[in-house]
């Protein structure tokens, strides 16, 4: 058992017997550092209560730093006196004064968010994937997103989050949080720079294996808009390929330099497979296979695991347990609809 | 400009926009024939490949079940340039060959648990697989070509060519179902 599943056993038994530890800056810091790089530990929702309820009165201790720094810069001006130099002294403790201050609840909240990240987050995804690896602050290689063709539009900067990798099923996973960004920067009539943010893609993106091992890439990208919007050229790409499945057509653009590659994927199972992958997922749906593994991202302009840390109610600890059992259900979701643990994709059988 | 002299270059205009509709249409008949024929050669290879795995699937069965192999074994003509039915045919005997196996080793319990045969059994159903793709890949170009040369108006062309609809490949349904080879 490692540090930091020592140090929150030994802490919850003295809650228990209702003995406070010392929260010191070099206890909090080295249970950080034991939450972010540590394995999982499961706790109660009380005992997470508990935690939050003593790191936050950490974070507590900042205010008298900052009223007193407040109170120093301010002085020469409250009480009227030209102190010369000296005020300039005054101000410069002041400030510090306010920083060393807000630097207790800055400090509380992330050591918070990381409790929350390795007790709720990280142990509800150990009950689910094997070989687990879970990184808050990752996100999947950008090299491979950007080795992809599957968002079609430019984009200029990517961002992640909450990276996880592990085996579900026997089938290797990894998945992150992804935001692209495209940045247009103009010159207005003033002279003025500005710059304008859009976003291309945010939500899950996922790389999975997948039992068969394929020459070229084959990209799938569900058709924006209906009808005949959805066949103009403009709007999306034009297949390659024309399967048998009508409906798998008018869903997806189909991308390959192989059209024996895209027969080789799309048997008749996998399109209806894809289809309610489709249904399932709620969101934007883009595929890739490549080599022998398959990238699927989902557009849900949404970001998965998010800690919310303004109250410590338990009702709300229970909410957020009840929320990271449903994301990670239905990433899992996924792969079950697409059935890549079954034998007919392992290739194992 | 006179009145007839609209009209002579609304009627060139027409000549030059019919002109570019004919040879546009002719040459997607070419590219999709030309596509045809590169989903036919698939075919052929997929055949060979998958003939190939149930040959060293037979040779490994020889030594568990030596005096068998006379019985199932079936020499079988894949050449290139084969016709649509020529290929069906063999594909045919490949599935004879492959349901023949198949009673052989559901007879012989180690020869089934050996690591070489599993490995062929596995060569064997992705051979399967590119087969099935190589098959739906040319009868998805045979349906984009046949549609295409039977509508209006771009038939006009079609037939001035003698362009005339391509033959599917057409997989024997009884067969089909038990080709893949499972234990």
């Amino acid at each position: 058992m490692n540090t930091f599943a020592r140090l929150l056993i030994s802490e919850c038994r003295m809650v228990k017997r209702k003995s406070k530890p010392k929260i010191t800056k070099k206890y909090l810091i080295s249970v950080a550092e034991e939450a972010r790089g540590g394995p999982p530990v499961s706790l109660t929702d009380e005992e997470i209560k508990e935690k939050l309820d003593m790191i936050a009165s950490y974070g507590w201790r900042g205010i008298p730093f900052i009223f007193f720094g407040l109170f120093v810069f301010l002085a020469p001006i409250l009480f009227l006196q030209n102190l010369g130099t000296a005020s300039f002294a005054f101000f410069a403790a002041g400030v510090i004064a306010v920083v060393v201050g807000i630097s207790y609840p800055v400090r509380a909240r992330k050591i918070s968010r990381d409790i929350i990240k390795n007790t709720l987050i990280k142990s509800t995804l150990a009950g689910v994937f094997d070989n687990l690896e879970y990184y808050p602050d990752r996100m999947i290689s950008q090299e491979e997103i950007k080795n992809t063709s599957i968002i079609d539009d430019d984009w200029d900067e990517i961002s992640g989050s909450d990276y996880v990798k592990g085996t579900y099923r026997g089938i290797n996973v990894e998945f992150s949080d992804v935001f692209l960004e495209k940045i247009d920067e103009y010159v207005d009539s003033d002279g003025h720079t500005h710059t304008d943010r859009k976003k291309v893609f945010r939500g899950l993106w996922m790389i999975c294996d997948f039992g068969k091992t394929l020459s070229t890439s084959l990209t799938l990208r569900e058709r924006r808009g209906r009808g005949f919007i959805a066949k103009l050229s403009l709007v999306n790409a034009k297949s390659d390929v024309e399967t048998e499945n009508e409906e798998f057509n008018k869903k997806f653009s189909i991308l390959t330099d192989s059209g024996h590659d895209a027969f080789y994927v799309l048997t008749p199972h996998m399109m209806e497979y894809i289809l309610s992958t489709e249904r399932f997922a709620g969101g934007h749906l883009f595929m890739e296979f490549v080599g022998s593994r398959v990238h699927i991202a989902i557009d849900l302009d949404t970001d998965f695991f998010e800690v919310d840390l303004h109250t410590r109610s338990l009702k709300k600890i229970a909410a957020m347990r009840a929320r990271y059992k449903r994301e990670i259900t239905y990433i899992t979701g996924i792969i079950d609809e697409l059935r890549l643990s079954s034998k007919l994709f392992k290739g194992d059988e | 400009m006179g009145e007839y002299g609209y009209i002579i270059v609304g009627v060139i205009a027409l000549g030059i926009i019919f002109l570019i509709w004919w040879i546009g249409t002719s040459n997607s008949f070419r590219r999709r024939l030309i596509k045809i024929d590169e989903a036919k050669s698939g075919i052929e290879v997929a055949l060979t490949k998958r003939y190939d795995m149930l040959t060293k699937l037979l040779d490994t069965a020889k030594g568990y079940a030596a005096h068998e192999k006379d019985v199932i074994y079936e020499t079988i003509n894949l050449r290139r340039g084969m016709t649509i039915a020529e290929m069906q045919e063999a594909s045919s005997k490949i599935d004879k060959l492959a349901q023949k196996l198949n009673v052989v080793a559901e007879a012989y319990p180690q020869l089934r648990s050996s690591d070489v045969f599993v490995n062929l059994q596995h060569g064997v159903i992705d051979a399967e697989e590119h087969l099935q793709a190589a098959r739906r890949l040319y009868n998805s170009s045979v349906s984009s070509f046949n549609m295409a040369i039977a509508v209006f108006p771009s038939n006009i062309v079609a037939r001035s060519q003698n362009l005339a609809p391509k033959e599917f490949f057409e997989a024997d349904e009884r067969a089909k179902s038990n080709v893949q080879i499972r234990f």
